[in-house]
């Protein structure tokens, strides 16, 4: 994926002429959110559950490498090979090395945000590997040649009129005008895929240390056929999504598809314990597991930032985001958008290559109120704003704003510096934005005045 | 603590919300009645049975189904022909509306979630209040090595709504759930 954060104000000037655009996030976020808002109702801990979530991945996070290489031992005990992958080039070698080997053709890949970060697809394609995304929304938009716009309904920003043509072009079926034939287009055509494929490459939810079970949620079935039905089968997680065992699996099972779609459960959830036994009937011959860094260990080192790494990757914040939705998740030029975005994409590709990205916030707290872990993405937000600051601010910039500390730490020199700014404008009024006027009295003078005794 | 008719009754409202079927089936007698019901319209080559001892002595498996299919062996044709998967079901979850299916005792992932059609015989002693009961029973060893390489929760037929929010059924997997509770000793 082409990375375009650098972008971001333009892209925003664009997207926010676009009302159609709009429409669908307005559909869709509210809907997302009114669903997870019913279903919180019902859920016996209520919110009390998101705090011992943020508990457990607190834990996890200052004890990471402990977890990591359990982790490793136990799915190793089951006969899954580990690779831990410093960057997306070492996961994505991994993998072009296991497909030159075992000869394999075809790939077909579940929905996982980890790939589309480290831009796996198009590293597979140039080496000439078939590859298909099998989740409906991400089979759209790769055929669309389009970065997701959502992190769970990555094609919520195409109408359905789009979505007829786009088969139509590209796969040489008829206009379909209803989503269940469109839908259908899509199962029969990724179905010869599953069967032909000889890998296949999912994320994880979760992943965990105690016995080195592996956990993907999904809707659609995609996900079991990926790791069913090819004889291999390769999960490309994040060194985050590590949990300690099933006692806290419970706890984000609870959280995540209630914040994510308003389910109370997703329809599929699988627990992958290795590769298929030999009484089993399918089930893949072999089980990869990639636990891929890429920058992580670097926000991991960070005290302040390091809940950044908390995100379980729902969505919940895109939904709740004044600016999200005004904006959409193109506009923020890369895998993630929305608060999370905001968040980690600047973490990860550097603060000054992302740096409009943390601005885009109005920071007014819906995102922390909705994460089912309780990242507080506003204070983080700031503090990154603060760093980007330091870091590139140009040298009149910084001396504004250093002026303006100095200013603010002695209320002698604000009242002063307004008493200047009031006078100047009464002697240059074109100098300032016309219908701008000054109060007889400042604030200050008006409480010495009037205050009681 | 509730009683296995009221996780049932439980159960049974959060499938019929998740647009499953649910039938209850008194005896063997009622069971063969319902599947034969469900199964009428499709030739026995249709329909696939899972790999459990219970299932492999019901008259209706013997009499109305066609060969086992197991896809290791190539029979990707099979597999695509299929038009109805029956299953047991290990564990059922009565908060969620879950049936919970082992890789070990199945015998085969597929025919849960190939087929357009999945049936599930649920005895009801496995009726489980929530994922809370179940972790603990699967940390057990014997649980644990019965359930093979892969743990799947289902809660209602395969979905999507990526096309416009509109919820479509039968996404990859089956689109429609039909779900049959035993409610007499099946020895298993």
């Amino acid at each position: 994926m082409k990375i375009e954060t650098e972008h971001f104000k333009q892209k925003a000037d664009q997207a926010v002429q676009d009302a159609a655009m709009q429409g669908a996030l307005a559909r869709a976020t509210q809907r997302f959110s009114l669903s997870r808002a019913r279903v919180f109702q019902d859920l016996p801990e209520g919110e009390d559950l998101r705090t011992e979530a943020h508990g457990i991945k607190a834990e996890v996070m200052d004890h990471l490498e402990v977890y990591l290489e359990q982790l490793k031992t136990s799915a190793e005990a089951l006969g899954v090979k580990v690779f831990r992958a410093q960057d997306g080039q070492a996961a994505s070698r991994y993998i072009q090395d296991l497909i030159r080997v075992k000869q394999i053709k075809t790939v077909v890949k579940s929905k996982s945000m980890t790939t589309e970060e480290i831009d796996l697809n198009q590293d597979l394609g140039r080496a000439g590997t078939e590859v298909w995304e099998t989740d409906l929304g991400e089979f759209i938009i790769q055929l669309a040649e389009e970065p997701p716009s959502h992190i769970i309904g990555p094609a919520i920003h195409k109408s359905q009129e789009e979505i007829a043509r786009l088969f139509a072009d590209r796969l040489g079926v008829p206009v379909y005008e209803t989503p269940e034939e469109l839908t259908m287009v899509a199962r029969e055509f990724l179905r010869e895929k599953y069967f032909q494929a000889g890998l296949g490459i999912s994320g994880a939810n979760f992943a965990l240390a105690q016995t080195g079970t592996l956990v993907i949620l999904e809707n659609e079935g995609n996900a079991r056929f990926c790791t069913t039905f090819p004889r291999i089968h390769v999960a490309v997680m994040g060194i985050e999504k590590v949990i300690p065992g099933s006692e806290e699996l419970a706890v984000f099972l609870k959280l995540l598809a209630r914040s994510a779609t308003g389910q109370k459960s997703s329809t599929y959830v699988s627990l992958i314990r290795g590769p298929s036994r030999s009484a089993e009937g399918d089930g893949p011959e072999e089980v990869h597991l990639i636990l891929l860094d890429n920058g992580r260990s670097r926000i991991l080192r960070d005290p302040i930032l390091r809940p950044s790494l908390y995100c379980l990757r729902c969505g919940a914040c895109l939904n709740v985001c004044p600016v999200y939705q005004k904006v959409g998740g193109h506009t923020y030029g890369w895998a993630y958008s929305g608060p999370i975005g905001a968040l980690i994409v600047p973490q990860y590709l550097g603060l000054l290559r992302a740096r409009d990205l943390p601005m885009a916030s109005t920071l007014c707290g819906a995102c922390a109120q909705v994460c089912p872990v309780r990242i507080p993405i506003p204070d983080l937000l700031l503090e990154l704003r603060r760093r980007i600051q330091e870091q590139g601010a140009a040298w009149g910039e910084k001396s504004i704003i250093r002026f303006w500390a100095a200013l603010q730490k002695h209320p002698r020199w604000v009242q002063t510096f307004f008493w200047f700014i009031k006078k100047m404008a009464g002697l240059f009024p074109k100098r300032f934005p016309p219908g701008l006027t000054f109060p007889e009295k400042s604030f200050h003078q008006w409480w010495q005045d009037e205050k009681p005794d | 603590m509730k009683s296995q008719t009221d996780l049932l009754k439980q159960l049974e409202q959060e499938l019929l919300y998740l647009q499953a079927k649910t039938y209850r089936a008194h005896s063997p007698g009622e069971l063969e009645g319902l599947l034969d019901a469900l199964g009428a319209p499709y030739a026995p080559e249709k329909i696939a049975v899972e790999d459990r001892p219970f299932l492999r002595d019901l008259n209706w498996v013997r009499s109305r189904t066609g060969p086992g299919v197991n896809h290791r062996d190539n029979h990707w044709e099979a597999v695509r022909s299929i038009a109805l998967g029956l299953t047991g079901v290990d564990y059922a979850l009565a908060d969620t509306g879950t049936l919970i299916l082992f890789a070990g005792t199945s015998k085969g992932r597929w025919v849960s979630l190939a087929p357009r059609i999945h049936v599930a015989l649920l005895p009801l002693g496995r009726i489980l209040p929530s994922m809370d009961e179940f972790f603990p029973l699967l940390a057990t060893p014997d649980i644990l090595a019965s359930s093979g390489s892969a743990v799947t929760f289902i809660t209602g037929a395969s979905r999507t709504a990526d096309i416009e929010l509109n919820l479509v059924m039968g996404a990859h997997g089956p689109k429609e759930l039909h779900v049959i509770t035993l409610l007499f000793p099946t020895g298993g």
